[in-house]
């Protein structure tokens, strides 16, 4: 993943993703409580919790659809602050596939696929479209890629959303609940996307209850609980041997 | 049928009240939608003082009968400010604008609630600018959404513009009392105006269909 050419100082460029002390609040309620998290170039990790823990609150600080209140988030070097440029900066290097798709549903799929390329990166539109057949290709959805989101199934379009965010060929993945919005039938063409983008090497940090992903897939496992990373490991260690009450509660509610 | 005949052979002699209508009309309207727009922006801006003056606003012009504020601009403003006459024509250009906008607000403020959820996060999530996020993905969604309804408020302020008369406007409705006065016929030019004013809201929401369609194409839904 890393290229060749790169300054002296990009070892700091290791780490993709790295949220230091990061808190945030709705009002008076803390979402998130001092988290710290470094995801390193090429990492898989599989953020995991009950309902209602911080999952979603804390990917999406990550590309700044949500703010931070404290600490500091960092993406690719580039630090996440007021400033509009370092915003634009970060969303052009990371990518968000979510629950519920949220595809554009006046744009055909290729056209869902090419906009962002062409006006965020300037891609010519030729181009734009050979790279969204590529990755259409990928996600092993080309032949549909003239029709529009709405006469897409459930599976398929979340695998068009997945293609959309790699136009832009991002350096990290979001992934929130990719397929808790699917019929049990299509939740597997979509995992195995996701199967298929971590064994490229892609960075991804996946919020997901499907745990046997996080078994295939996962570098690392993280529990999160009010707010908090409250355990972190490798997902078999996680699996066989969670430290945690809590996360012991959980994992007996999930796993069968 | 005499009189529809009478009626009928009397739209010639209407036809410069009818081109005043239209251009206070079309002016009004696309004064009232960049209104619209702006009042939306308002409201959406989170600013406080800004978002509380554009909602009073609203409030005022939609509960406010429209003969009062067009009488207000004509005699109470200049006197108030003591500017003269003003132009009638003008004043019910700017009063129907200003009555259109607020209601045009509320139309797109309703089709902006209606868009899929998710829109705006997916456009930000791709990078695309807040700009580019309005331009390319919420307009075009937009668009066919509102179109009907604000068809309907152009019809609406077509049905409420003959009350510019009362400020000496010589619209499609005051010249057909004029022709009356000339004619001594009470019956045909009114009926001469019904049928032009049939044809001229008919063909609004005709456009608008047939537009609806254009921008809707292609996508199945
Ligand atoms: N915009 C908001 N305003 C106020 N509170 C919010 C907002 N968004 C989320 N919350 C609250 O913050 C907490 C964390 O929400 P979040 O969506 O991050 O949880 P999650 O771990 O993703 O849960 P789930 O598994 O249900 O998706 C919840 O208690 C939620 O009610
Ligand atoms: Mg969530």
């Amino acid at each position: 993943m890393q290229s060749a050419t790169q300054q002296p100082e990009s070892k700091a460029h290791d780490i993709a993703v790295s949220l230091c002390q990061v808190s945030k609040w709705f009002g008076a309620f803390k979402v998130l409580q001092d988290i710290n998290l470094e995801v390193r170039t090429g990492e898989r990790i599989v953020i995991a919790g009950p309902s209602g823990s911080g999952k979603s609150t804390m990917i999406r600080c990550i590309n700044w659809l949500e703010r931070h209140q404290k600490g500091k988030i960092v993406v690719d070097g580039i630090e996440l602050t007021d400033n509009n440029k370092n915003v634009d900066a970060v969303r052009r290097d990371v990518g968000m596939v979510f629950q519920h798709f949220n595809l554009f549903p006046h744009l055909t799929i290729i056209e869902n696929c090419t906009l962002a390329p062409m006006w965020v990166k300037k891609v010519p539109q030729s181009l734009a479209r050979d790279t969204a057949l590529e990755y259409l290709e990928k996600v092993r959805i080309a032949d549909q890629a003239h029709k529009y989101p709405s006469q897409l199934s459930g599976g398929q379009q979340q695998r068009v959303a997945i293609a959309r965010a790699l136009c832009m060929k991002p350096k990290v993945l979001l992934f929130d609940e990719p397929t808790s919005a699917l019929d049990p039938e299509m939740v597997r063409e979509v995992l195995d996307s996701m199967v298929q983008l971590a064994k490229d090497g892609m960075t991804m940090l996946c919020v997901t209850h499907e745990m046997g992903f996080a078994r295939q897939v996962a570098d690392r496992v993280i529990f999160m609980d009010r707010g908090e990373i409250i355990e972190e490991n490798a997902p078999t260690e996680f699996f066989a041997n969670p430290q945690h009450e809590r996360t012991k509660a959980f994992l007996s509610q999930i796993v069968h | 049928m005499k009189y529809i005949v009478k009626g009928i052979e009397t739209v010639p002699l209407l036809l410069d009240g009818l081109v005043t209508t239209l251009l206070i009309c079309g002016l009004a309207s696309v004064l009232a939608l960049a209104g619209a727009i702006l009042i939306v922006a308002a409201r959406r801006s989170g600013k406080r003082l800004l978002v509380w003056s554009v909602t009073v606003y609203v409030t005022l012009m939609r509960g406010l009968p429209i003969v009062i504020l067009v009488f207000l601009l004509y005699f109470g403003m200049p006197a108030l400010l003591d500017l003269g006459r003003v132009s009638a024509f003008w004043v019910g250009v700017i009063a129907l604008a200003m009555n259109g906008a607020a209601f045009q607000s509320e139309v797109l403020r309703g089709a902006i609630a209606r868009l899929p959820k998710g829109q705006t996060e997916g456009g930000y999530a791709l990078g695309l600018s807040k700009y580019q996020l309005w331009r390319l993905v919420l307009t075009p969604q937009i668009l066919p959404i509102a179109l009907p309804a604000l068809a309907g408020e152009v019809g609406f302020l077509i049905k409420a513009s003959p009350v510019l008369s009362l400020i000496t406007v010589v619209d499609l409705t005051r010249r057909s009392q004029q022709v009356t006065m000339q004619t001594f016929d009470p019956l045909g030019p009114l009926l001469a105006a019904c049928v032009l004013y049939f044809i001229l809201i008919g063909s609004i929401a005709w456009a608008s269909r047939y537009l609806e369609g254009r921008l809707t194409v292609g996508r199945a839904r």
